[in-house]
């Protein structure tokens, strides 16, 4: 008995512990999106829920009749309220739980499942086994990117670049942070990416990021800006152009275009394939550049 | 185990024949059966408690001709199929492959891509066109199912005169080693993108292919995919290939990966060095259809031992242990325990030899797990039916071979 006794004040203290380590994990919130109207109640001001917005702990939502509110947690789960009333965001914890239950009881799910779940075999029901197609796929993507690159290095930000999307138009987002989700710009645009919208919210050197038309939780779909100060900036290019050799200014442009292209300076390398083009009007660089980049300017 | 007589008597020994024919034996043999069948019909899937099994998930012993015994190695380079590697290429040099093939007379051109949406317009108008109207162009298409229900994806699929889906049968990111010829709901019926290449290349090989009428087929992974004539799509466009290599062959649009870190498309085989758990995927979608395609062309099927037979073998290698287990046990033998757990050690190992052996040079799969469970199972339940037949006999004068003496 005594030996039993001390097996139960073990689990007891374990789970104890584990549950506690779990509540100081306090989880934030952005607002994913509004339909109707949604309020909230900080520090005794009430203000309008709109996209983007950060909701803690000791906050307290409201939502009129027939209004919908999608936030999204620390940990990227999505929880959506609609019905009327008041809601304190403390309460939220239990949308944004992981699992399901403690580790004891995910295992022993685990074992029923295996236990109780019908098994079978692809020589039994081949049919059910047919999920993987041997074949590429060309056209699957809801969007193509003219660049391969994931991350662009920037200090102004006056250019754009060309993308592809099937369904039209795309809404393109750029964050300050992912955790929680800082929204700093939002645009719809059929084609292009401009980055000076962005560049207009003055942002610090740092690390940034953007994404067109997936959920934010999709991290692979997040592509880098790093913003760079203007010295750190130029003394880069300086040192990328130092490379440049050619036989004319349209051939160094070119080249210097190029490699500053490969170093994801993609704002200077399409200054420098501008000018490439202005002292050589007959060279193919000039698919190159409308395929990749777009005039910056006002979006959709 | 207890034996007849008193345990100062020796017991005359007798030969294994007799133990053949002795009642006990037979219904010992039975018991193992009958264990198997109850074992069998448990709701619940033991295997969870079974780390062998959780491990070897996926598995299947005759992976090990082709990984490790070589089966297969040194044939012949293919010279029906040509691969032509799309790479990188868009939707319109996809277009153009097609039509130099197509020009070069092409004996079937199947196009191992799957376009699930619209793109460029100008591009898919060709491809269009190109699926419409040409008889030999085979388009390959996904085949999900949703709620039971098959369904094509494919955004050429209604235009596309000749298609089949590209799925294979298997685990998810589990081993390919079946594909379905073809899939029949209500009165839609589906080909495979393989068989749907048979049907145009040669008519008289996919009556053979339907006759067998099969509900999957095991591939015989007859190539690796160096045993294919591989050309670059690019190259082929820009004329620095002669199309001439392609006249009269089958042609195989598809994507071959760069290197062997390239996984795009890329599937685990039975070839697969790496036999159990996870390694990297070995072969390119577009060989395992040149496979089964070539296994089709070159009659190579695999076959299968009929169930009947398989259980009658592990009927009589059953029925055999319990005879020699219970002869050895009779008589004095103080080694027995041991001894007869080395031979079913033995036997199993050999039951998969015989097993791979039939496989590597007749191209036949005979099931030798009933064999190996019942061998395996038979010493347990031996010792099972010896103290059933004792508290029989005690209580019902039922007549056996087995005493209350312990030797």
């Amino acid at each position: 008995m005594m030996y039993i006794r001390i097996v139960v004040s073990i689990s007891f203290f374990i789970l104890g512990f584990s549950s506690s380590w779990a509540s100081e994990k306090m989880p934030q919130y952005v607002v994913y999106q509004v339909i109707g109207k949604c309020s909230k109640v900080a520090l005794k001001k009430v203000s309008l829920l709109k996209k983007g917005d950060f909701l803690n702990t000791p906050d307290v939502v409201n939502l009129a009749e027939g209004s919908t509110l999608i936030l999204i947690c620390a940990n990227y789960k999505a929880f959506q309220l609609n019905v009327k009333g008041k809601y304190a965001v403390s309460t939220f914890k239990k949308y944004c739980a992981k699992s399901d239950g403690s580790f004891t009881a995910n295992y022993f799910r685990f074992v029923w499942d295996e236990l109780t779940h019908p098994h079978s075999s692809p020589e039994v029901e081949p049919e059910k086994y047919m999920k993987t197609a041997g074949a590429v796929t060309r056209g699957q993507e809801k969007y193509n990117l003219s660049i391969r690159t994931d991350t662009i290095n920037m200090y102004d930000g006056d250019f754009g670049i060309r993308f592809t999307i099937t369904k039209e138009p795309a809404t393109v987002k750029f964050f300050a942070s992912i955790n929680p989700f800082k929204i700093l710009v939002s645009q719809q645009s059929k084609d292009f990416i401009s980055f000076l919208a962005f560049a207009k919210t003055q942002p610090q050197p740092g690390v940034y990021y953007w994404y067109i038309n997936e959920l934010p939780y999709k991290k692979s779909n997040l592509h880098v800006l790093n913003v760079l100060n203007e010295k750190q900036y130029k003394t880069t290019v300086a040192q990328i152009l130092s490379k440049v050799i050619g036989n004319n200014d349209a051939d160094r442009a070119f080249m210097g275009g190029f490699l500053l292209e490969q170093e994801h300076f993609l704002g200077e390398a399409q200054k420098y394939y501008k000018l490439g083009l202005s002292l050589n009007p007959e060279s193919k660089i000039n698919q190159r550049l409308s395929r990749i980049f777009s005039e910056s300017g006002s979006v959709l | 185990m207890k034996k007849a007589g008193t345990k100062k008597s020796v017991r005359k020994k007798l030969s294994v024949w007799h133990y053949l024919k002795n009642r006990d034996t037979i219904l010992a043999t039975i018991s193992v059966f009958l264990i198997m069948g109850l074992l069998a019909l448990i709701p619940i899937n033991t295997h969870i408690l079974d780390p062998f099994k959780l491990a070897l998930h996926d598995f299947n012993y005759n992976d090990l001709v082709y990984s490790k015994m070589g089966k297969n190695k040194n044939t012949s380079i293919d010279t029906n199929i040509v691969v032509v590697n799309i790479a990188d290429a868009g939707r319109l040099e996809i277009a153009q492959m097609i039509q130099k093939s197509y020009d070069a007379k092409a004996k079937v051109i199947g196009v191992d891509v799957l376009f699930k949406v619209a793109k460029d317009p100008s591009a898919d108008s060709v491809l269009n066109n190109t699926f419409n109207t040409k008889n030999n162009v085979v388009m390959a298409y996904n085949l999900y199912e949703d709620h039971s229900i098959f369904k094509p994806e494919g955004y050429f699929f209604n235009q596309a005169k000749n298609k089949g889906y590209a799925n294979f049968v298997g685990e998810e990111e589990g081993v390919i080693r079946y594909f379905k010829p073809e899939v029949a709901y209500g009165n839609l019926n589906y080909l495979s993108f393989a068989s749907a290449i048979v049907k145009v290349a040669n008519p008289i090989t996919f009556d053979q292919l339907s006759h067998r009428r099969k509900d999957f087929e095991i591939i015989n992974y007859r190539k690796s995919s160096a045993k294919y004539l591989v050309v670059s799509g690019e190259k082929l466009i820009n004329g620095e290939i002669s199309t001439s290599i392609l006249t009269n062959k089958i042609v195989l649009l598809g994507y071959v990966g760069k290197n062997e870190k390239d996984i795009e498309d890329k599937h685990y085989t039975p070839l697969n060095a790496v036999f159990t758990g996870r390694g990297v995927p070995d072969m390119n979608g577009i060989f395992i259809h040149a496979n089964i395609i070539s296994m089709a062309i070159d009659d190579a099927y695999v076959h299968q031992t009929p169930n009947w037979i398989n259980w009658t073998i592990a009927f009589l290698l059953c029925w055999i242990h319990i005879a020699f287990f219970i002869k050895y046990s009779l008589e004095g033998h103080i080694w027995f325990h041991l001894k007869a757990k080395l031979v079913s050690l033995t036997m199993a190992v050999l039951f998969v030899y015989l097993g791979l052996w039939f496989f590597y040079y007749f191209d036949t799969q005979i099931n030798m797990t009933l064999t190996l469970a019942a061998v395996i199972l038979a010493l347990d339940v031996l010792y099972f039916y010896e103290s059933f037949a004792l508290w029989l006999h005690k209580n019902w004068g039922f007549k056996t071979v087995f005493h209350h003496d312990v030797h």
